[in-house]
């Protein structure tokens, strides 16, 4: 199985880089059948990378602990379905998989660009078959998860506890899958840009394949959030560790791309700044590649120990080196001939949205940057956690969900303000009576008020919107459900957007929610004691103990009470593995949309009595309801449109409301502006 | 009616505003604060809040213990650095080299938002070289009504502009 895996890499290697240079090749030499050639041997990467999966999978079924790589992550106890988790639970795994799911990918990217596109795939071949050929390279050279183990064992060591949860099989998967996936709008581009075309012919590709990227991205981050939230005890769902902000960024910038990208879809602008976005969010997923294979504590240290992290720096570099030298090389070519009209414009508003986001992932990149610089500079460390990121990053997502609310009401080219007030007076005024309604119940954090109104007043913006458009059709006889459903269908990249920007605001109210609100204790119960806490009362009844080969499970049984009313028992358990000197939690958590009780055993002391840590959490409820609402605004908006399918107009088309000048008409025959 | 109905939304905000100014924080609310200011020293990256272990929770104990005899928080905090380290607080102080991770962000943040607004203009300014045709057109009183039915109808989507 072993010798079988490494061929199918090496080929997968071979296979690669034939297909990179020959379509290269074949381009310039202008031989057809060479860039044909090239593409077939694209596809086949993807046979043989599952061939080297599926060998895996086998050494794993069968406890091959000749492998090294199956001896370090599994062994005989260990339940089954987590073979799939153990296969990507160290770094020669993972990057097979995400080999895999590249070459799926850029399969898939290149056989549906071969008609419109034709001209340009060449190049975005190339590229998606460099970066296949470089992971396969990593595999075969560094970290070849077919080396065989030194001595021989009869058992394993066993996978990582805190990877046994469900969370597990599909986090890790979406994350390495989205990061890879950024590859895909950003071949797509500077393929485009290579081959001369510089003009709008990627934009759709780019923006399907990038939406596409970031709902993948964005989903596998939501369910990290939540296992952490389950699994590692501590209440939260996001600790801005260096390891999290490495998907955020990535993530971000894509989120910058997808709204840019459609000033250029409708109105031909901003060419050069989304091609400097793709290339952002392209750079930036290859150093979360870089950070997550580099080791997880991100020091210099650990850089310096690990080759792999040297690899994907250089890696990283060179990325950066490509992305902008052809950005630069085309630069000229770029040139937008329609300038933006106005300030109170959605062109500007799109702009704005894009300086913040780039503003958090500013933020974010330096607070994870400059404890290693510090690190360098000077003999004492500091530590850049939470509350920096709150404190500063805080404010600026706030601006940012304001202009969710503001934006999609702002006319293209120039917005009147008359008509912006007619649309924005009554959410405003709601929001307002909203803030009041809190202030008066008893609310007393200042900052989560407004936080909450404007939540409001985002959501009734686009209710407002969604009434009004589902209004016009329903006179027309339609009933609202179905006037509401085709209103969502004649226009999907809005209204899908209009969902997503929906799920933003379900997660940012439990994110308020639990960041203002939350409240934390420690408690030492002695069988039968009781805690109270807020109107809580906890009462511990005793443990159960479960022996098993890898680990000693404890479980603490306790019966929740409201008013002495009992609402509830909890399970939640500490389980100890003594080979990996780690213990496992579980916490218990009572969930209702209103607050989640969640109780975490720290201790099970020696006399019976239990230490544990109760936290209440406010709407952390809301935070996982956002996930399936983001999903499917996500999968809405790249839904192909079969009717009226809205193509970039040419650029005389859209502007047609007002009068043109014979200047303004003929821009590009002008041949300065080339 | 619109102006007297705004009117009357600003007031309520800011009675609003104004009813919540926030009570004096307990003694727990304040210890609460400080354990998401203070760094578990044995597992990176988590805060006094965040951490189970038995170490942080002997130093949240600690924490409320201090606050009860009145010590204020800086000067727990510095107990702690004095102890630990600076790399104890979740927040690098704003002095020293660790200004720069305070000072940057909104330098940068500055610098961009003065970029846009200067790019921006500059765009504007290149049109209404080219296009003064057009700049009169929309600013002609006459066309005016038209020309916001026309936003009107691009922005509510009927045209599939989106």
């Amino acid at each position: 199985m072993a010798d079988l895996g490494t061929m199918a890499v090496l080929l997968g290697l071979g296979v690669a880089l034939y297909a990179a240079v020959g379509s290269v090749a074949g381009k310039l030499t202008g031989a057809t059948e060479l860039v044909v050639s090239a593409r077939r041997a694209a596809y086949v990467t993807v046979p043989v990378a599952l061939a080297a999966a599926a060998a895996l999978v086998t050494a794993f079924v069968t406890h091959d602990f000749t492998i090294r790589y199956v001896y370090a992550h599994s062994n005989l106890v260990m339940d089954r379905e987590f073979i799939w988790v153990a296969f990507y639970a160290g770094n020669e795994g993972s990057l097979l998989y995400v080999a895999g799911v590249l070459a799926i990918m850029s399969a898939i990217a290149i056989r549906l660009g071969a008609g419109r596109l034709a001209d340009t795939m060449p190049y975005t071949t190339a590229i998606l078959m460099g970066i296949l050929a470089f992971f396969f390279l990593v595999i075969a050279v560094w970290a070849n998860p077919f080396a065989p183990l030194e001595f021989v064992a009869d058992d394993g060591l066993g996978i990582n506890p805190l990877l046994t949860h469900p969370g597990m099989w599909i986090h890790p998967p979406l994350l390495m899958a989205g990061l890879a996936a950024i590859s895909v709008p950003f071949a797509y581009a500077a393929g485009a840009l290579i081959a001369g075309r510089t003009r709008d012919e990627w934009v759709d590709a780019a923006r399907v394949s990038g939406i596409i990227a970031w709902g993948i991205l964005g989903t596998g981050v939501l369910i990290g959030a939540w296992w952490a939230y389950t699994i590692l005890g501590w209440g939260g769902y996001w600790g801005w560790d260096p390891i999290e902000n490495v998907a955020l960024m990535p993530w971000l910038a894509m989120t910058a791309f997808i709204h840019s990208i459609m000033v250029q879809k409708r109105r031909g602008m901003f060419r050069m700044w989304n091609i400097v976005l793709l290339n952002v969010a392209f750079v930036l997923a290859q150093f979360g590649m870089f950070i997550n294979r580099g080791g997880p504590v991100v020091s210099v240290h650990s850089f310096a120990a690990s080759t792999l992290g040297q690899v994907f720096l250089g890696f990283m570099l060179l990325s950066l080196v490509f992305a902008f030298g052809v950005f630069f090389w085309r630069y000229q070519w770029l040139k937008s001939d329609r300038p933006v009209e106005s300030f109170m414009s959605r062109e500007v508003a799109f702009l704005v949205n894009n300086f913040l986001l780039l503003g958090i992932t500013f933020v974010t990149l330096w607070g994870v940057v400059f404890p290693l610089i510090t690190e360098f500079a000077s003999d004492g460390t500091v530590t850049v956690a939470t509350p920096y990121f709150n404190r500063v990053n805080g404010p600026l997502f706030l601006a940012l969900l304001v202009l969710m609310g503001i934006g999609p009401v702002m006319a293209w080219r120039r917005a009147s303000p008359r008509s912006l007030v007619r649309w924005l007076l009554w959410p405003a005024a709601l929001a307002a009576l909203a803030a009041a309604g809190m202030a008066i119940a008893g609310i007393r954090e200042p900052l989560a008020i407004f936080a909450f109104s404007v939540l409001v007043f985002v959501a009734l913006v686009i209710l407002e919107e969604w009434f009004r458009s589902a209004r016009a059709r329903a006179s027309a006889g339609d009933n609202w459900a179905i006037a509401w459903f085709k209103v969502v269908a004649g226009n999907r990249p809005r209204h899908g957007g209009y969902i997503v920007h929906l799920s933003i605001l379900v997660l940012a109210f439990g994110v308020i929610g639990t960041q203002f609100f939350d409240q934390r204790a420690d408690f030492v119960l002695p069988p039968g004691g009781s805690a109270v806490i807020d109107d809580y009362r906890l009462e511990y009844v005793g443990s159960e103990i479960e022996e098993r080969s890898d680990r000693t499970a404890r479980w603490a049984n306790i019966n929740v009470y409201r008013d002495e009313e009992r609402i509830g028992a909890l399970r939640p358990w500490y389980a100890f593995y003594p080979d990996f000197r780690q213990a496992s939690v579980r916490a218990g958590i009572r969930s209702t949309p209103v607050e989640d009780l969640y109780v975490v055993p720290s201790e099970f002391l020696e006399d019976g009595r239990l230490v544990v840590r109760v936290s209440i959490n406010p709407l952390a409820w809301w935070l996982w309801i956002a996930g399936p609402i983001f999903l499917v605004g996500t999968i809405v908006a790249v839904w192909p449109q079969p009717v009226l399918e809205v193509r970039p107009a040419p650029a005389s088309a859209i502007r047609s409301p007002v009068v043109r000048s014979p200047a303004e008409s003929t821009p590009r025959a002008n041949p300065v502006r080339g | 009616m619109r102006l007297i109905l705004l009117s009357v939304l600003t007031g309520l905000l800011a009675a609003a505003f104004a009813a919540c100014a926030k009570p004096e924080p307990t003694l727990e609310q304040r210890a609460q604060r400080m354990d998401k200011q203070i760094i578990c020293p044995v597992c990176p990256g988590e805060t006094l809040d965040q951490s189970s272990v038995q170490i942080a929770k002997d130093m949240r104990e600690l924490i409320r213990e201090r606050l009860a005899a009145e010590q204020s928080e800086d000067e727990i905090k510095q107990y702690f650095v004095d102890r630990y380290g600076t790399r104890i607080l979740a927040e690098p102080p704003a002095s020293g080299v660790s200004l720069a991770v305070w000072i940057i962000p909104p330098v940068v943040m500055l610098a961009g938002a003065a970029a846009l607004y200067f790019v921006v203009r500059e765009m504007r300014r290149r049109r209404q070289d080219q296009g003064i045709e057009t700049a009169q057109a929309s600013s002609d009183p006459t066309l005016k009504p038209y020309l916001e039915a026309v936003d009107e109808e691009l922005r509510s989507g009927r045209t599939g502009s989106g």
